[in-house]
């Protein structure tokens, strides 16, 4: 009997969800974004290095490591 | 010491079980709610594998997450800032993903399995498939190279493993993926992505490459294998819904292929595509492999991640590089992450010696002669059933000699994406009309895609040109295509692709006496030593788990008859349980679903 309630909430959230983030993505992220981009490629979409590969350096050898997300 | 590895909220969910070392039960979600692909919290396989080894969950010393799950939300956050304003749909749709799920995996587990905090790691997702593979494998010392869509930033590595210990040494980052470059194609050709890449594989032996130097206007491959994409082509790293841009269409010289066709026309143009990445992807892998084999000093070489699922590449790897033996876990996808982050932090992080190698993928559940029994009296299913092994390995042979298409349910389910003689559906492979009415009758899928030869491990190489001195580990999982010799191809057209060749299977007595039974018995009668062996599920459904998904897709098909263990159930038996679920899914992923 539920269902359909709990079902109409999610909706209706992932609207308010979705027009919050648009907001956010103009408001917040777009000033970060332009200076970022400006100065950054992260992506390696400019430069051609004659590799892609690069060294390995994510550090993750014990348990304390272990228990990170990052 | 038992370590419990999960993999959710990305692909496949699943979970295994690794105790001292050794994977000792695992599964993909899928199989247990019946969604295919299901990427949720695997609470059933879960319980599966606690079930299985008759512990709780108090009895696990570690539970090990597959991936760091701030890092690749790091790298959406970057990704966005540096595509911006392109990406706004895919920021919008992923981070309400991850708002509402990702970003929580550890409160999801600390609470759902009621553990301690310090019971709960996390591995990198790349370590995971090198770890799957390498800790699975006969070497004491190898090359390792992992290839996939995309882990947190990784999109592959090379490394080197020896004893417990694996170092990765280089890595290759989003966007720049050979996985993701293989779904690009695979959507131009009209395919899903996530989904379709089996299709794209099948349907490149139909073409030529004619269209690599088209490919390489796009990308450049360095002399490590290494890939660089020039990504004025490509779609996935800020759209939601595409992988390629109009730019790319214009560079191949056609529109992508209308996904409506489905298998319904075989355009040479896009047969010609699918050849060309397929050409171009064997090409990177190749000179990775040289490469990682240089680095390392190691000719035996571990390969893991989705790429590795490439079997059409896999098969030129010995005779064509300089590695000499190779292994791929069986489940060489991101499922394969729950097993290879267990065994990470069992063996690299804690130090408990090596076991034997992982040398079959019998580790979902089974069914015992009483369970069976017990469902068919209850369902009122009229069944034979066979006291002696003998003559039921007699019947199944006279079945596939009179023409039948048998449910092979015996055993415990198969890891991984394959159906390896647990859930099967055989048939002679021998009879030229097999692969049309399998096709037709029973699996209602793309009628160019070939079927799988299951044969006996010791005349493998007389009916498959297999490479001198390669010990086959990945054929024991179907995870390579090699040429059916040519005196044998006329002899087992069902399983004979175009192109002549075959991704078999080896069966061994030692890890599946029953299968390799039974295939004895035909070949006794036959001559044959190979039957057809597709996994037992319809289209867009999962392989079955249970004697009542078995009976059922046996009943929604037009299979002549099911063997569940020794019950042997004829066609007239047919019915619907209505208490069993099913659905199908023929969706593939969205775009941002593959990248976030
Ligand atoms: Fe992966």
């Amino acid at each position: 009997m539920f269902e359909p309630v709990t079902a109409f909430l999610e909706r209706f959230g992932n609207v308010v969800g979705r027009i919050l983030l648009t907001v956010v993505y103009f408001i917040a992220v777009a000033p970060v974004a332009i200076v970022y981009r400006a100065v950054a490629d992260s992506l390696m979409t400019k430069r051609r290095p004659s590799s892609t590969y690069r060294p390995w350096e994510q550090i993750n050898d014990t348990l304390e490591d272990a228990r990170r997300q990052d | 010491m038992y370590i419990l590895g999960l993999s959710f909220y990305y692909h496949d969910g699943s979970a295994a079980l690794v105790k001292d070392g050794v994977v000792v039960a695992a599964g993909e979600e899928e199989r247990f709610t019946r969604r295919k692909h299901d990427p949720g919290y695997p609470a059933r396989a879960i319980a599966f594998c606690l079930e299985h080894e008759g512990i709780t969950i108090d009895d696990v010393d570690y539970v090990v997450f597959y991936e760091k799950p701030f890092v690749k939300f790091e790298r959406l956050l970057v990704t966005a800032f540096q595509t911006f304003p392109k990406s706004l749909r895919v920021f919008r749709e992923s981070m309400l993903a991850w708002m509402q799920k990702k970003l929580w995996v550890r409160s999801h587990i600390l609470e759902k399995l009621k553990i301690p905090k310090k019971k709960l790691l996390f591995a990198d997702h790349h370590m995971s498939h090198a770890a799957a593979s390498f800790f699975c494998s006969p070497f004491d010392e190898a090359a390792i190279l992992t290839l996939d869509g995309a882990g947190e930033w990784t999109t592959s590595t090379m490394g080197h493993g020896k004893g417990t210990k694996i170092e990765l040494v280089k890595e290759m980052r989003f966007p720049h993926s050979v996985g993701l470059l293989y779904s690009a194609f695979t959507a131009y050709c009209g395919f899903e992505v996530n989904e379709g890449e089996y299709k794209l594989m099948g349907m490149a032996p139909y073409g030529e490459p004619k269209y690599v130097d088209r490919i390489m206007q796009m990308i450049k491959i360095g002399d490590d294998g290494s890939l660089w994409q020039d990504m004025k082509y490509f779609a996935y790293h800020w759209s939601a819904t595409h992988s390629f841009t109009p730019e790319f269409e214009k560079v191949m010289g056609r529109p992508a292929r209308d996904p409506a066709l489905e298998d319904k026309s075989l355009d040479p143009f896009y047969c010609d595509v699918a050849m060309s990445i397929q050409k171009v992807t064997e090409d990177i892998m190749k000179k990775m492999v040289d490469h990682v084999v240089s680095l390392t000093g190691c000719t035996n070489v571990c390969l893991a991640g989705g790429v590795a699922l490439n079997s059409v590449a896999n098969g030129k790897l010995v005779n064509e590089t300089k590695a000499e033996q190779i292994y791929i876990h069986p489940a060489a996808g991101d499922d394969g992450g729950a097993a290879g982050a267990a065994m990470w932090a069992c063996h690299h992080l804690l130090d408990v010696p090596r076991a034997k190698a992982l040398d079959h993928a019998y580790l979902g559940s089974e069914y015992s002669d009483e369970q069976i029994e017990a469902f068919l009296r209850e369902h009122g299913i009229v069944f034979e059933k066979y006291d002696d092994d003998a003559a039921f390995f007699e019947r199944v042979a006279d079945d596939l000699v009179a023409g039948k298409v048998g449910g092979w349910f015996r055993g415990r389910f198969e890891w991984g994406p394959r159906a390896l003689g647990a859930r099967s559906i055989i048939a002679d492979a021998s009879n030229p009309e097999m692969k049309e009415i399998v096709n037709a009758k029973i699996k209602f899928r793309e009628a160019f895609r070939p079927f799988a030869p299951s044969v006996l491990q010791e005349r493998a190489r007389e009916w498959f040109e297999l490479p001198e001195g390669d010990e086959l580990w990945p054929a024991r999982f179907m995870l390579y295509v090699v040429p059916v010799k040519d005196d044998k191809r006329d002899k087992i057209p069902a399983i004979t692709h175009v192109d002549g060749s075959g991704r078999l299977q080896t069966v061994y007595a030692d890890t599946n006496p029953d299968y390799h039974r039974m295939i004895s018995t035909f070949e006794k009668k036959t001559g044959i030593p190979v039957v057809l062996n597709t996994s037992f599920n319809l289209k867009g459904e999962p392989i079955v788990e249970t004697p009542a998904q078995a009976f059922n897709t046996f009943s929604r098909s037009e299979m002549d008859v099911l063997y569940l263990g020794n019950y042997v159930i004829t066609k007239d038996a047919k019915k619907i349980i209505d208490s069993t679920p099913f659905h199908l899914r023929h969706e593939g992923d969205r775009i941002v679903e593959m990248v976030s």
